[in-house]
C-alpha cells in the first residue's frame, strides 16, 4: 500500500486479525495494536423494576409473554446472513411452537429476508423491528440471542448480548 | 471473547441445520441457559467486564500505553501540545503507544475519560 510508510500505527479490533492485517496494509507487524472493541456495561445490566413481559408483549403481541424469544440484532446486510437465520428458524419452530424470532436492525435485504419467511411459512413467527433504543431491555428480555454474520471481527452486539447475561449461539 | 460450550454455542458460518440444533439445544436446555445467567459460574457477562468494559479498557490501555513508552509525558504531547515531535523523532516502538493516546484524544465516552483520569492520577 502506497501509504503504508506513513502509518504511525494500524489499530485492530481482535488478536486474530493481527497479521492479516499487517500484511494487508504492507506495515510492521510492531505498527499494528489490538485495542478489542469495549462497552459500557452497565447499560446492559438490568434495571430494578424491569419487565421483561412487556417487553415480549410490545415485540411480539398481547400475548407475546407466552412465548420464548430469540433475537438478533445487526443490519439487515450480506454478511450478517439472516437467510441462514430464517432457514434456522423454520427448523426450530416445526417443533417448537413457543418459539418467536426478532431481528433487531435495518438494512437493504429487510425484504428478502421476510419474502423468505414468508416462503418458510413462518412470516407470522418472525418480525423485524427496525432501529430500537431500547436493546439493553431486549436482550435482557430474550432467550437468546443468535449471531448468523458470515464473518466478524468483534462484533459489539455479541459483547452487549452477553454483557445483558442472555444466552448466545454465535458463527464461529 | 465467546467460548464454545461455556459461554454460549459455536456453529460454522452459513450452515441453517447447524445453526437449528444450537439453537433448539440452547433453548430446550436449561443448564446451557443458567450457564449465562448472572448466577452461572460461567456466565459470559463477567469475562466481557473484564475483557470488554469500556472503563476496564481504558485504564488498561493507559498503563500499557505508559509501561511501552516509559514516559506518561507522551501523553501531554500528543494531546497537541507544543513540543510534539516531528515524525523522525520518533522512535518505532513508541509509535503504535503514541496512537494509543491519539485514540484517547479523538474517542468520546467512557474509554476516554478513563484514560483522562489515569492520566490526572498519574499527574497528581
Amino acid at each position: 500500500m502506497v501509504g503504508a510508510p506513513l502509518v504511525q500505527a494500524l489499530i485492530v479490533v481482535s488478536p486474530l486479525l493481527h497479521d492479516e492485517i499487517a500484511e494487508w496494509f504492507g506495515v510492521s507487524g510492531s505498527r499494528v495494536v489490538s485495542i478489542p472493541n469495549g462497552i459500557d456495561t452497565e447499560r446492559f445490566r438490568p434495571h430494578p423494576g424491569f419487565d421483561p413481559a412487556s417487553i415480549k408483549r410490545e415485540l411480539l403481541g398481547d400475548d407475546g409473554d407466552k412465548y420464548r424469544m430469540v433475537v438478533n440484532v445487526a443490519r439487515l446486510m450480506p454478511q450478517k446472513a439472516q437467510q441462514y437465520l430464517v432457514e434456522a428458524a423454520a427448523r426450530v419452530v416445526a417443533t417448537r411452537p413457543d418459539v418467536r424470532f426478532v431481528i433487531v436492525g435495518y438494512g437493504p435485504l429487510s425484504d428478502d429476508v421476510m419474502a423468505l419467511a414468508h416462503k418458510l411459512g413462518i412470516g407470522d413467527k418472525i418480525s423485524i423491528t427496525g432501529i430500537r433504543a431500547d436493546v439493553p431491555d431486549i436482550l435482557a428480555a430474550s432467550d437468546l440471542f443468535v449471531l448468523s454474520s458470515l464473518w466478524e471481527g468483534m462484533p459489539l452486539s455479541l459483547l452487549e448480548a452477553m454483557a445483558a447475561g442472555c444466552p448466545v449461539v454465535a458463527t464461529d | 471473547m465467546l467460548k464454545d460450550e461455556v459461554t454460549g454455542l459455536m456453529v460454522p458460518p452459513a450452515d441453517s441445520v447447524a445453526l437449528a440444533e444450537a439453537i433448539g439445544d440452547s433453548l430446550d436446555h436449561s443448564h446451557t441457559r443458567q450457564r449465562a445467567s448472572y448466577s452461572g459460574p460461567n456466565n459470559g457477562r463477567a469475562g466481557i467486564q473484564q475483557e470488554h468494559d469500556d472503563k476496564a479498557l481504558g485504564s488498561g490501555l493507559y498503563a500499557r500505553a505508559k509501561a511501552d513508552t516509559g514516559r506518561p509525558t507522551t501523553l501531554k504531547r500528543s494531546y497537541g501540545a507544543p513540543t510534539t515531535p516531528c515524525h523522525s523523532e520518533r522512535s518505532e516502538e513508541s509509535r503504535p503507544s503514541r496512537t494509543l493516546f491519539g485514540l484517547a484524544r479523538n474517542r468520546n465516552g467512557i474509554l476516554k475519560s478513563e484514560i483522562l483520569r489515569c492520566a490526572q492520577n498519574d499527574k497528581a
